[in-house]
């Protein structure tokens, strides 16, 4: 990975609007997760700092363009939408990476040795990827959060269970095919340990298919996240993520609250086009047969 | 391209006319109920719950009925009388008749309430409990004797539905939970689980045929849904209205809003007999709720007008003592005090938490109307006296086997004295833990109190009611100046209906389809 | 190719029997149903004498066996909220779940695939932007969300469709079927669109990468030098190659798509499985909550099957072998 290679791939993938839009709005909401805390007019996870008297307040964002608590109304608990959806977002996209860096280490790993080792140990290990992936991924998911209960770190576990076997299935392939490259063939000859050639050698080159899975399933990974808190089985009720919001506010919707569900929706979407979009580009820049 | 285009057209048209036709148009003879929950089991014993009861109650009758307010009317029994004061003689009515034309007769009864007791699944064994035996003197005379002087039997047999012998030896379990015989005004017809189950009128029941002569009961147990389906004209009658929908199904036209004060008290519990408690986290790791001051500073740091307002949206009723003014029990002189946040943060000095501590408050989702909500709005209200609170919102079916394994510290629960009288809180819930003599069943927090205890017993063995009451309000004055408890609210039934419907709702929560006219 | 379809059912058991032991073992672990079968007020005396009864104080490996033993014969107990066999409850309401899944999937196809192939062949076209930006607006949006705003607009703003249940339903060779009434479709509008838009998006993402990867290739300026007219050489030899994919995805999301039905029916108090079982997971009902997961799993299983041997006769090369 040399200073123009990156150049190269900035250059070309600069060439879409789209791509770069996405990365744009990948950005912004990263930023806005991240400065959450500083940002936001009031902190939604302290009980203290919510009071009923302020429940269910209409936005008053777009009537007087002020930045203030409430600006895009309240919960059924006083909480400032604004900034329940930013310390949302946090939680999707805390959620999101750890969930992706847990089951891309996990598969990838696994999938490295499923596909060096070969042999029994690559038989058992794909038998039950198999199996699992036979098996609808939403469905894994549920039943874990509905046994282990509610929880941020439980849903992080439970939706890296679900990812692994994409990572595993993707990095067992390519190193199937690094294995047999001569560059391989010569660290086995000089000695080096099947375990050292697996992670300075092989892992490099199939980091690129990796980061492309990465991609698809980070998004997955937020909506998975968001649609198991919106049935009630993904984080406790008063640390509120997107999802738990939109299921509050669906609760309420008839009643002719609808900003409790539209605005956290916005914010999931932004979040998730915004990755799509980004993840697209990337996947067409490095995708070879797309190239004339 | 053309083509596909008017064929578009088309299409669109045709949906557009599928929309505008009006959906199921049904006879002006046939009520549709939108209910909260849908029954469990047409097998009366089955499982006590309010809407499989209130149910089963339109297809079975029982010896005697509970009229609107609870009062105790003859049914299948038009009197009764005690030889002695363990025995009890029902004469029968002689013009009663299964649905399925066979005589009703005391063997029906006996058959009945020994179901009732024996039988491995019934969930109504408790209400039957004091009853020893039964005796069949002639076809319509029954002899039942009571373990102990028993004043409120009648009481009892109100909730213990009369199925009749021969249908019930003729069929297994699994086939009683959906079909049905019995004596009630209305005749099962079909249930699709999940989708309706519907009911015809009986027209040879001994109290005269129902007016209303068709009924669908359609389960929408979301809520949002059951309003839609109520100002829609989908359904007549809805029950358990969401607060928050009130406003909107009065300002509609053609629908109106009842509600009744229900029996049902909110309140929570807590853990005051062990030194370590599970959910809580104090500097010491000894339990701070076994401090009475502790336990005040949490009555008056909460504030319940604020929930009665903002989450409740003013249907309920702030309580102050632990069961409502329609309860037998009750005493006018307690008030409850009002929101005291100083007040709560220097009794929590004084007992040595000036920075307060950390508890988890456990509460169903889905049992009370908002229980999650108030259990947040809770932990709000002691987060600003210093507490860190956490809420641990559950399925009832965890919930409760939860509480009852004692894995709890602080929990919100509810208490309905279904029989209008207080006897049923103050021996099951405030009397120390006493299972082989039958009290304090649900005392999930151990409070124990000897001159309580003393004082309930009284109560119970008295048949004098003034003097009753006097045991009962100074117990009940003991027990709140002991802060074993932390009432919250009195719940109120919200129902809505067309107004095309006459009818007034129970104080039971159960909905007889017999009362009902349809104009 | 008769030894690969053998290895394949072989395969299918093996995922079934795993599945089962799976659910079991966690099913066991996960709360005491006895105690939410009885009211609160039984006695430690009834509540043993309950578990006696449902056989569930003998040793793990005996219920599991046993538990084995009846599944085979179709039996997987009877549910503790509504005492009746748990089968029958799930297979009641696979009409409806079906219903919605295959509506929804027609819906998907029968757009996605032209929108796809549009956008394919004429890229330039604003038309074409269209496609791809609205497709990656759709994949992008939650399947519960979307639900909830077409409600919104469609239901409670404008009052044109309704927002839940079936609907009028009528009887078609044995099944309930709630198309074959104006009162049905109309119900079935809002959550079949909700679920669809999910599944355009990545037909159409699909059908045009695959075409346009395709319309790259030798063979295509072959046949248009050869003077072949666009309209043949699109419709007839491209899409065959890009139908091998299709079917594939096809097949793999009607699966998800019946899993995911659990959120696009509580949105919609659609009387399907999905409905069943989130209630039976809160209600601690758990031999519904087995019965679905093995019968998903069945037919997860049999669609892959499904779907692999129509690969197989799809792509020559594996036939050849």
């Amino acid at each position: 990975m040399n200073r123009r290679a990156l150049l190269e791939f900035w250059e070309e993938f600069s060439e879409s609007k789209t791509g770069l839009a996405g990365g744009l709005l990948t950005l912004l909401c990263l930023s806005a997760a991240l400065l959450a805390p500083v940002i936001s007019p009031q902190n939604p996870y302290d009980l203290a700092q919510l009071y009923l008297q302020n429940s269910f307040m209409r936005p008053t964002f777009f009537s007087n363009w002020s930045y203030e608590p409430f600006m895009l109304g309240s919960d059924g608990q006083g909480r400032c939408m604004f900034s329940a959806i930013l310390y949302g977002l946090r939680i999707s996209l805390y959620v999101g990476l750890a969930s992706t860096i847990i089951s891309a280490a996990v598969g990838t790993l696994l999938g490295l040795i499923a596909g060096y080792t070969g042999g029994r140990t690559d038989a058992v290990i794909m038998r039950i990827a198999d199996i699992q992936l036979s098996f609808p991924a939403i469905l894994i998911a549920l039943v874990i959060m509905a046994i282990w209960g509610q929880g941020l770190f439980k849903i992080i576990i439970a939706i890296s269970v679900v990812n692994w076997v994409f990572y595993a299935r993707t990095a067992r392939g390519s190193t199937l095919s690094e294995r047999e490259k001569d560059y391989v063939d010569a660290a086995r000859a000089v000695g080096v340990s099947p375990a050292v050639i697996m992670v300075r050698e092989i892992l490099p080159n199939i980091l690129a298919p990796i980061i492309v899975i990465a991609t698809v399933r980070i998004a997955h990974a937020i909506i998975l996240e968001s649609t198991l808190s919106f049935l009630g089985l993904g984080v406790p009720i008063t640390e509120p993520s997107l999802g738990s919001l939109i299921n509050e506010g669906y609760n309420v919707l008839f009643s002719g609250y609808w900003w409790i569900t539209v605005y956290p929706g916005v914010g999931l979407m932004l979040i998730v086009l915004g990755i799509n979009q980004l993840g697209d580009r990337l996947r067409d820049v490095l995708n070879p047969r797309l190239k004339r | 391209m053309k083509s596909i285009k008017s064929g578009a057209m088309w299409l669109f048209i045709a949906s557009a006319i599928f929309v505008l036709i009006p959906g199921a148009a049904f006879s002006a003879d046939t009520l549709i109920h939108g209910a909260a929950s849908e029954p469990r089991s047409l097998d009366p014993y089955y499982h006590s719950e309010t809407p499989t009861n209130s149910m089963n109650k339109n297809i079975y009758d029982c010896l005697v009925d509970f009229d609107a307010e609870l009062n105790i009317h003859p049914s299948l029994a038009h009197k009764w009388e005690n030889p002695d004061n363990l025995t009890w003689v029902f004469y029968l009515r002689k013009d009663v008749t299964f649905h399925d034309g066979t005589p009703f007769t005391a063997q029906d009864v006996k058959f009945s309430i020994e179901r009732c007791k024996t039988w491995e699944k019934s969930g109504f064994k408790a209400t039957a409990g004091q009853i020893q035996s039964v005796e069949v003197v002639d076809d319509h005379t029954v002899k039942i004797t009571t373990k102990q002087p028993f004043g409120i039997l009648p009481r009892k047999l109100a909730q213990i539905m009369i199925m009749s012998r021969n249908f019930v030896e003729a069929n297994t379990d699994e086939y009683l939970t959906d079909h049905a015989i019995g004596t009630g005004p209305y005749k099962l017809v079909d249930w699709v689980k999940g989708d309706n189950l519907t009911l015809a009128a009986n027209e040879d029941y001994f109290r005269g045929a129902p007016i209303i002569k068709n009924v669908v009961l359609k389960p929408l147990t979301n809520a949002p849904t059951r309003t839609a389906a109520l100002l829609s004209g989908e359904v007549h009658v809805m029950d358990d209205v969401p607060v928050r929908d009130v406003d909107r199904i009065k300002a509609a036209k053609n629908v109106s809003v009842s509600s009744r004060p229900s029996l049902r008290l909110i309140y929570l519990q807590m853990d005051q007999d062990r030194e370590n408690s599970p959910k809580v986290e104090t500097p010491t790791g000894k339990n701070p709720l076994m401090d009475v001051r502790v336990r005040k500073a949490l009555y008056y740091g909460i504030d319940e007008e604020a929930i009665v307002k903002h989450v409740m949206n003013g249907f309920a009723v702030p309580a102050g003592q632990l069961y409502p003014s329609s309860v037998f029990g009750y005493d006018d002189a307690i008030k409850r005090p009002p929101y005291d946040p100083e007040k709560a943060k220097a009794l929590l000095k004084e007992a040595g938490y000036p920075d307060g501590f950390g508890i988890t408050l456990d509460s169903p989702n889905d049992r009370y109307v908002n229980d999650d909500k108030i259990a947040q709005a809770i932990a709000s209200s002691l987060a600003r006296i210093g507490l860190k609170v956490t809420v641990n919102a559950i399925p009832k079916k965890t919930f409760f086997p939860m509480t009852d394994r004692r894995e709890t510290s602080f929990f919100l629960i509810g208490w309905s004295c279904a029989d209008r009288d207080a006897g049923a809180f103050l021996d099951g819930i405030a009397h120390t833990y006493d299972p082989d003599r039958g009290f304090g069943r649900y005392n999930r927090g151990r409070y124990s109190n000897p001159k309580v205890d003393e004082l309930i017993e009284a109560a119970s063995g008295t048949v004098d009611p003034q003097q009753r009451l006097e045991c009962m309000k100074q117990a009940q004055t003991m027990i709140l100046d002991d802060q074993a408890f932390i009432p919250l609210h009195f719940q109120e039934d919200i129902y809505a209906k067309s107004d095309s419907l006459d009818w007034t709702p129970r104080a039971d929560h159960y909905i007889w389809y017999y009362d009902m006219k349809l104009n | 190719m008769l030894g690969y379809l053998l290895k394949r059912i072989l395969q299918c058991f093996l995922v079934l029997f795993c599945v089962s032991f799976v659910v079991f073992v966690i099913m066991y672990h996960s709360g005491d149903p006895v105690e939410m079968m009885l009211p609160p007020e039984a006695t430690q005396i009834q509540v043993e004498e309950l578990r006696r009864h449902l056989g569930l104080d003998r040793p793990f490996h005996i219920q599991y066996l046993s538990f084995l033993k009846n599944a085979l014969r179709g039996d997987l107990g009877n549910s503790f909220i509504f005492n009746k066999p748990a089968v029958g409850l799930i297979v009641e309401r696979i009409p409806a779940t079906l219903e919605l899944a295959v509506s929804a999937m027609l819906l998907a196809v029968i757009i996605g695939i032209p929108a796809g192939m549009y956008a394919a062949v004429r890229p330039g076209s604003w038309l074409s932007k269209t496609i791809m930006s609205g497709s990656l607006l759709g994949i992008s949006l939650p399947v519960f969300w979307l639900g909830i705003l077409f409600v919104l607009i469609f239901s409670v703003v404008l009052g044109w469709l309704p927002s839940s249940g079936r609907g009028e339903t009528a009887v078609f060779a044995g099944v309930r079927l709630g198309i074959l009434t104006p009162d049905g479709v109309a119900h079935l509008i809002l959550p079949a669109a909700t679920i669809a838009v999910f599944q355009l998006a990545l037909i159409i993402r699909l059908v045009r990468a695959g075409m346009m990867e395709v319309l790259l290739q030798d063979f295509i300026k072959f046949l248009k030098a050869k003077g072949l007219s666009e309209g043949r050489v699109i419709f007839i030899h491209a899409m065959k190659n890009i139908m091998i994919p299709v079917v594939t995805i096809v097949g793999l999301q009607l699966g998800n798509i019946i899993a995911f039905a659990i959120v696009t029916e509580t949105i919609f108090a659609w009387p399907g499985m999905g409905k069943l079982v989130i209630d039976s997971i809160h209600g601690l009902d758990r031999p519904v909550v087995l019965a679905y997961l093995l019968i998903v799993s069945l037919m997860f299983v049999i669609l892959n099957f499904l779907v692999d041997i129509v690969y197989t006769f799809l792509d020559p090369r594996i036939r050849l072998k």
